[in-house]
């Protein structure tokens, strides 16, 4: 992968006189068309996907077998106990939900700001979110222990004539997902009509067509069309960012409106969200950076794109930072002895490992971005995005496991340990997240076509 | 320039094909955006432009009207907001009530996460299902599509679409007029039969047939619902409904005698065996509550087979020489001076409050409800009154255990042997009032002064 940048137009020179290129190379509408739809048309996938897709797809299965197997046992299989009653499942879901923040953010916030680079990126991120929104989903479903009283999280009529708290964070975070999860869906497929309707026109065998015939409902590219698909992209990006701002929010309410010590606090809204940015982000390079060498869309995803999206995590882990010594300094100064004995117990106290991991992960190694010449060196980036996303995990981990393993009263402190199942369901959801995505990888068009024609020059690039 | 439908085997001449309209093809954006300019300028009404990317400008061209999406957006963010407000309210505050630390029923800014995620989440509805909808989707069939060149509409070519039923429109002149606004190619469009675009029989039976069947399942429901039935209730998952675990007076093949109830081991007591004492817990004779008919064990009886008299007041007395219990007399346990000091120590934690330390009747909780003159307050008896002196021990235990008229029992509070510890400590203070120099014990005698 070093070796890659030697051969690649470099478009991240700064100059104010030159409006640096969205795209390298020399691209015409069929040129584009060609070179993403080709790869989502190939007879028979490369090696190295179907190698990826073994494994991921193994890794899925066991996730699901460890479901069932929870299911019929319980959730004891788990490490959670009292006092930690949240453990791995929480943490889980919320790293997931979090990275699932990048994509409607991509699409939606940078639309809206017209920042037309996000076209060769946007689809790839969208699709991030919702396998990774769907990942996070299966955590909490799971984690209320009988599972076939799901349905009680809806306000449903019910034998039992009660109604669900609506008072309570844990409600108000089932709407938040699940709105976020129909949104960001709504939204990706929206997007993507216009190009599956590409490839239903390029398609050659029955199934194809038949296939992508029904996904793309008979669009047909015209003014009418286009005119009512601009309309309610925009507004759908409209509805999607205070929507994609407010699901970590809510998220962050699970533990801010509690009375723990090191949950209590009003901070917790905007840090979760910059967390989420910023893990989402990361996810984003940690996934391109990879796919572009391999699908060779290396002139559609530049490295500008990749310096930019550096510039922004290098930004939301500095905010994240913040946070963290903001939580120190209102521990100290909000005078409360239980909040202070959270803090002080979160980087001295037994998890002191897993603090100090979290602070040079998520707050040290993005440093690095300071540099030019790291910012656009794929490997380093993704070698850095990785740790951001160890640290991520284990922001969520020092969130949830230290101030519950430790609350107010001595007598009832314990330490946590995750059981085998624990560890085996996280990285089963990393396989389901993968297997997902691989699919996409072969069956859909990986780069919003339609959206990229619109900025070629060709075509007045607006 | 011919149209061969995949579907007609035998090309009919041109000139007998209907032509449902035209279809030209250009190669850039800027192209078809002059041509659709030329032929507005001509007077031409029912064109389409078709194009792989959205064009700017070309709904002016084209004389397009605003959307409605917005308005969608703005109904569904309305609906959400207000349906998500009405359902904290009615059903937190209205349908079922959530009391929760004595705060208002419905508030405001907790209800107001649902609500705004149902905004969002209707609004977006609004939007997409608007955007589908009214751009005439889903629809699989499509006249254009038999024209194999459109597919390029979706790479890299632009198209204009003259209907036919165009007021202006004339097959050869129109074509011209095309070709003249640089087309690069131009096909007519075949006219839609309309057997065609209707779905296929065998498709209609089975989605009414499948519709049919679908509707059986939720009727079912609707009326297990609605009916009674005596069979148990389905439980798909039994939760804790069937626990693996032997009842009483059932069978067991683990026991040779084959019951799953086992019967006591020699040396053992049972759970609550012990209160068979009847002297110890109840404060009565043994024989009496045995052979008792009347079921009059705590003296409450007494009370409920009372009837009543004219006025209202239970006539208790009437009935009560009847049903007297066989109190105890005498102390269930071994009485010695650190059972009384228990007691006194017991008796000024419960008693005094009310008896005073003294058993005079004053205790704080008497002489602050006089102060106040609580009209409800029975002032307690005093415990050195003659009646309660002549008391069996046993009455005595009955009076703390139950409790006796506005009086209530403290059985919940005071252990069985606490309780005769406060008898025994009771009569010793009602002793200090009655005992004669000659009950002293002539080691003490020295030691006591005259009070009066
Ligand atoms: C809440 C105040 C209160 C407390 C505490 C209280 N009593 Fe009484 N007690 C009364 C009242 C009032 C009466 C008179 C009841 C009546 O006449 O309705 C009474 C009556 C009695 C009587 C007379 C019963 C009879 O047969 O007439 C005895 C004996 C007695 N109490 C013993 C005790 C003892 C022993 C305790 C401590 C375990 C105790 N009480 C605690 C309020 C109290």
């Amino acid at each position: 992968m070093a070796t890659a940048t030697l051969n690649e137009f470099d478009n991240t020179v700064i100059d104010p006189a030159v409006r640096p290129p969205l795209m390298g190379g020399e691209n015409s509408l069929s040129s584009i068309t060609e070179q993403v739809a080709s790869l989502a048309e190939r007879q028979h996938a490369p090696r190295a996907w179907k190698i990826a897709f073994a494994i991921s797809t193994s890794l899925t299965v066991m996730l699901f077998a460890l479901i069932g197997y929870l299911i019929a046992t319980g959730i004891g299989v788990w490490g959670n106990n009292s006092p930690v009653a949240w453990g791995w499942p929480i943490v889980n879901f919320v790293f997931w939900v979090g990275i699932g923040h990048a994509g409607t953010l991509i699409s939606a916030i940078l639309f809206l700001f017209r920042q037309d680079w996000r076209t060769s990126i946007n689809r790839f991120a969208e699709a991030m979110t919702i396998f990774a929104v769907m990942c996070a989903g299966i955590f909490p479903a799971i984690h209320i222990g009988r599972v076939w009283f799901v349905y009680w999280l809806a306000p449903l009529p019910n034998s039992l004539a009660m109604w669900p708290n609506f008072r309570s964070p844990l409600l108000w975070d089932v709407f938040a997902v699940t709105a976020y999860a129909t949104v960001s869906a709504m939204f990706w497929y929206l997007g993507m009509l216009p190009d599956l309707a590409t490839l239903r026109d390029r398609a050659t065998t029955r199934i194809r067509k038949i296939a992508y015939g029904i996904a793309s409902l008979g669009w047909t590219g015209s003014s009418k069309q286009w005119r009512l698909f601009e309309k309610a992209y925009l507004l759908l990006a409209a509805l999607a960012t205070p929507l994609v701002l407010s699901v970590h929010t809510i998220v962050s309410f699970d533990f801010a409106v509690s009375q723990v010590p090191g949950w209590h606090t009003t901070i917790f809204p905007p840090y979760f969200v910059a967390g989420a940015v910023f893990s989402g982000f990361a996810m984003v390079i940690t996934l391109m950076v990879p796919a572009r060498q391999f699908f060779g869309l290396k002139n559609l995803v530049t490295l500008r794109h990749l310096e930019n999206i550096c510039k922004i995590v290098l930004a939301t882990g500095m905010m994240v930072g913040y946070a963290y010594a903001t939580e120190f300094f209102i521990a100290w100064y909000g005078g409360n002895k239980y909040e202070q004995f959270a803090f002080i117990n979160r980087a001295l106290g037994p998890y002191a490992w897993a603090y100090w991991t979290m602070v040079s992960c998520n707050v040290l190694a993005p440093q690095l971005f300071w540099f030019k010449a790291v910012r656009t060196t794929p490997w380093a980036m993704v070698v850095i995005c990785v740790l951001v996303n160890v640290g991520m995990w284990f922001e969520r981990f020092v969130i949830t496991v230290t101030s519950l393993s430790r609350d107010f009263l001595p007598s009832s402190w314990g330490y946590f340990t995750p059981s085998l199942i624990d560890v085996l369901m996280f990285v089963g959801s990393f396989g389901l997240f993968f297997t997902l995505f691989l699919l996409f990888c072969r069956f859909l068009p990986m780069v919003a076509m339609a959206e990229v024609k619109s900025v070629l020059p060709e075509s007045g690039g607006h | 320039m011919s149209t061969i439908t995949p579907t007609q085997p035998v090309a009919p001449a041109e000139s007998e094909i209907e032509v449902g309209g035209l279809l030209a093809e250009f190669r850039s954006a800027a192209d078809v955006v002059s041509a659709a300019k030329l032929l507005r300028r001509q007077g031409y009404q029912n064109l389409e432009v078709y194009s792989p990317h959205p064009i700017h400008g070309i709904d002016k061209v084209l004389n397009a009207k605003g959307s409605l999406l917005p308005w969608g957006a703005l109904a569904g963010a309305i609906i959400g907001l207000t349906g998500g407000l009405w359902m904290a309210w009615w059903m937190n505050a209205v349908d079922y009530p959530f009391i929760i630390s004595g705060k208002p029923m419905f508030s405001f800014l907790p209800s107001l996460p649902v609500a705004f995620e149902l905004a969002i989440l209707l609004a977006a509805f609004a939007v997409f299902g608007g955007a589908i909808a009214l751009g005439g989707l889903p629809r699989p069939a499509n006249r254009l599509f038999r024209i194999p060149a459109f597919a390029r509409a979706t790479n890299d070519r632009f198209f204009i679409c003259v209907d036919e039923a165009d007021a202006k429109f004339q097959t050869e002149k129109t074509k011209t007029l095309l070709q003249d606004a640089r087309s690069v190619r131009i096909e007519s469009v075949p006219v839609i039969d309309s057997r065609e675009s209707k779905l296929p029989r065998p498709f209609v039976l089975v989605a009414i047939v499948l519709s049919v069947l679908a509707l059986i399942p939720p009727v079912l429901i609707a009326k297990a619902r609605s009916t009674t039935s005596t069979l148990p209730r389905l439980s798909f998952i039994s939760d804790m409904d069937h626990q693996p675990k032997f009842k009483a007076q059932t069978t067991n093949s683990l026991f040779a005698d084959g019951r799953s109830m086992r019967p006591q081991m020699a040396g053992t007591i049972a759970q609550g065996d012990l209160r068979d004492d009847s002297a110890f817990y109840r404060g009565i004779q043994e024989q009496e509550a045995a052979g008792s008919v009347s079921g009059d064990s705590e003296g409450n009886v007494t009370f409920l087979t009372g009837t009543l008299t004219a006025n209202g007041v239970a006539s208790i007395k009437d009935e009560q020489p009847k049903n007297v219990p066989k109190w105890v007399t005498e102390f269930p346990v071994p009485v010695d001076e650190s059972l009384i000091r228990r007691g006194q120590q017991r008796y000024e934690i419960f008693c005094a409050t009310c008896h005073g330390i003294g058993g005079d009747g004053d205790g704080l909780v008497t002489l602050r409800a006089l102060e106040l003159e609580q009209g409800t307050w029975v002032k307690p008896t005093s415990l050195h009154a003659e009646p309660i002196r002549e008391q069996p021990v046993g009455q005595l235990y009955n009076t703390i255990a139950n409790g006796v008229r506005k009086m209530p029992g403290y059985a919940s509070q005071i252990p069985v042997r606490d309780r005769w510890a406060i008898i025994s400590y009771l009569r010793a203070l009602q002793k200090t009032r009655t005992a004669t120099a000659d009950e002293v014990p002539a080691d003490v005698l020295p030691n006591m002064r005259e009070l009066n």
